[in-house]
């Protein structure tokens, strides 16, 4: 049953262009000169109940925009939202008690208030009835460790303690979507991976749908079961990861530490992509040929004293999809 | 769930008490900013003490009738603040993104805003400003009655709703552009200042301005007609003595629905 239901959703902006000072910046408000910028372009995805995706892009790319909209902050300029019957913006009362979201930049707590404070006053504001209240918060102190944060100020916290209490600030009144903005950013490797886990055991255990935006590809690549990529406002890309790694990587890459500088390397349907001293990248296709045919023929040639050969990984596939755009 | 009222009276003593408790865990900070205000209240009135060791009159006004009127301007200006300070520097609720924190919440925006930072040390305005209104209350020679017990309540209520609507639409300004600092200083500073004294020393322009467009002049200068028994309408129907609440509440709605429009348009900060 699909939960989430976009179509043909635009955003557009019309920034002004306002001149500096005071008396001309007053005329800036009447002045007719702007421009716009279309920061989301008839974006169409339909999520399922329980889902797990993964929403990414570069900056300026349109992800936060979507996100807004989805959440009702921003009403879209045209386009159509359906989410679990009800369209964010016009029904915001009702669509946000069924919501929880996580901006990773910016906490929603009190900020010079102990934790508990911040998750006393959100029973109060979305009416959580105190046992589901109790439920949740003995579910969430246990599973992210809360017990010795919840008598601290907010203020007090590590990024990564801050996120946790986040997490449990918008999950709660038991919302049926979570929507979470760069959840991992700024944080550590332990850290991140707490968060990860903590997503992952919420959607299978309480069948959440999750949405996030990332720069962190590792964040996709270990959760999310579908990967949606938007660059200038459009999506290009919809789909698995596996897929995505099929179809864009076919590219693998060979890692070799020469044993003597050689002034020219050349091989034959071998690029080599970048230099460092001794150290040279290879990339092929791996269907034109083959990894170990590739080892033969630099081998053959150069006198080498390492080599690797790396996965195509994701982060590499995105931005060359970024680079060049979608070919098809 | 429960009765709204009920919910939303509840959640704003808690909202409130929320941001209370976090000032004062900078107590000194909170002791200062109390002080300031005070401090701020007497040096006005002493201003005004020596402006009228100088001059006696304004246009058969005496030091004690503009006491009164200034007292009365500034109960409902501290009235406001306590209320609607939060609008103030609405901008930065813009730019800096806050605004989407309060709409992923299940309450309207207005009242989340409003509630959320309330300015308790404004209470201490609210002091300074009540014991300076008895005084002139007391030197201007009115008589207290019930019934003029009420009409100030209302004058004070009414006009600190003038005030707000004025916060709201610079508010609605700041949705609209990402600023506000300025349009705020001229309307709520300007206001202030313009409810301190008889609009009778304006020319006629200011004083339609004043009572048209922006309705200063109801929140101390017809009121006080009422009160200190005078007949200055100067050329407005003497109806006008009671038209505070009207006038408030027409300014409100008005300004409520550019809020809305705002609301609408809000395009928040991007990413």
């Amino acid at each position: 049953m699909s939960i989430i239901k976009v179509e043909h959703l635009c955003k557009q902006f019309k920034v002004r262009e306002r001149p500096a000072g005071f008396w001309r910046g007053l005329g800036g408000l009447f002045s007719r000169t702007h421009h716009i910028i279309q920061a989301v372009d008839d974006v169409n995805f339909t999520l399922q109940r329980g889902d797990m995706v993964g929403y990414i892009g570069a900056n300026g790319a349109g992800k936060s925009t979507t996100i807004k909209m989805l959440t009702g902050i921003l009403v879209p300029t045209s386009g159509k939202i359906d989410v679990m019957g009800l369209t964010p913006y016009q029904h915001r009362r009702q669509y946000t008690r069924r919501i929880g979201v996580v901006f990773g930049q910016r906490t929603q707590l009190w900020w010079d208030l102990p934790v508990m404070d911040s998750f006393e006053l959100l029973k109060h504001i979305y009416e959580i009835p105190e046992r589901t209240y109790k439920q949740n918060l003995a579910f969430f102190s246990e599973l992210l460790q809360l017990d010795c944060l919840t008598s601290m100020p907010v203020r007090t916290l590590s990024l990564g303690e801050r996120m946790r209490c986040d997490l449990t600030a918008a999950l709660l009144h038991n919302p049926e979507i979570l929507y979470l903005d760069e959840p991992t950013i700024g944080l550590d490797v332990v850290a991140k991976e707490q968060v990860r886990q903590f997503l992952q055991r919420v959607n299978a255990e309480r069948q959440v749908t999750v949405i996030l935006t990332t720069h962190d590809l590792n964040d996709v690549e270990k959760i999310c079961q579908r990967l949606l990529i938007i660059d200038t406002g459009r999506i290009i890309y919809d789909g698995g990861i596996d897929a995505l790694k099929q179809r864009y990587g076919r590219t693998r890459m060979l890692i070799v530490d020469l044993a003597r500088a050689y002034s020219k390397i050349q091989i034959e349907n071998v690029d080599v992509i970048r230099r460092e001293g001794n150290r040279i990248w290879l990339a092929f296709d791996r269907d034109t040929i083959s990894a170990s045919e590739v080892i033969t023929r630099v081998t053959a040639h150069y006198e080498i004293q390492d080599l690797t050969i790396s996965e195509p990984e994701i982060e590499e596939i995105v931005r060359k999809i970024y680079q060049s755009g979608m070919t098809d | 769930m429960c009765n709204p009222i009920v919910r939303y009276s509840k959640l704003y003593l808690l909202l409130a008490g929320a941001y209370v408790r976090s000032r004062l865990q900078y107590r000194l900070s909170f002791g200062f900013m109390c002080a300031a205000v005070i401090a701020g209240e007497a040096c006005l009135i002493g201003l005004l003490g020596v402006l009228f060791t100088k001059f006696r009159t304004v246009n058969g006004w005496t030091l004690p009738d503009i006491m009164f009127l200034y007292s009365l301007g500034s109960l409902a200006f501290a009235l406001m603040k306590i209320v609607g300070n939060q609008l103030d520097d609405f901008d930065r609720y813009v730019v800096r993104g806050d605004l989407d924190a309060v709409l992923i919440k299940p309450v309207p925006p207005l009242f989340y805003v409003l509630a959320s930072r309330v300015e308790l040390h404004h209470a201490s305005r609210m002091l300074t400003s009540i014991v300076i209104f008895c005084a002139a209350f007391y030197m201007a020679r009115i008589r207290l009655t019930i019934g003029r017990g009420l009409f100030t309540i209302i004058t004070v209520v009414s006009g600190s709703l003038i005030m707000f609507a004025f916060m709201l639409l610079s508010a609605t300004v700041a949705l609209l552009t990402g600023k506000s600092g300025k349009i705020t200083d001229i309307l709520i500073t300007a206001s202030k200042e313009a409810a301190a004294f008889p609009i009778s020393i304006y020319p006629l322009a200011v004083r339609l301005l004043l009572t048209f467009i922006l309705p200063v002049a109801f929140v101390t200068y017809y009121p006080a007609m009422h009160l200190l028994g005078k007949d200055q309408f100067l050329g407005m129907p003497a109806y006008f003595q009671f038209g505070a609440p009207v006038a408030a509440v027409a300014l409100l709605l008005c300004c409520y629905a550019l809020w809305r429009i705002g609301m609408r348009h809000y395009y928040s900060t991007g990413s």
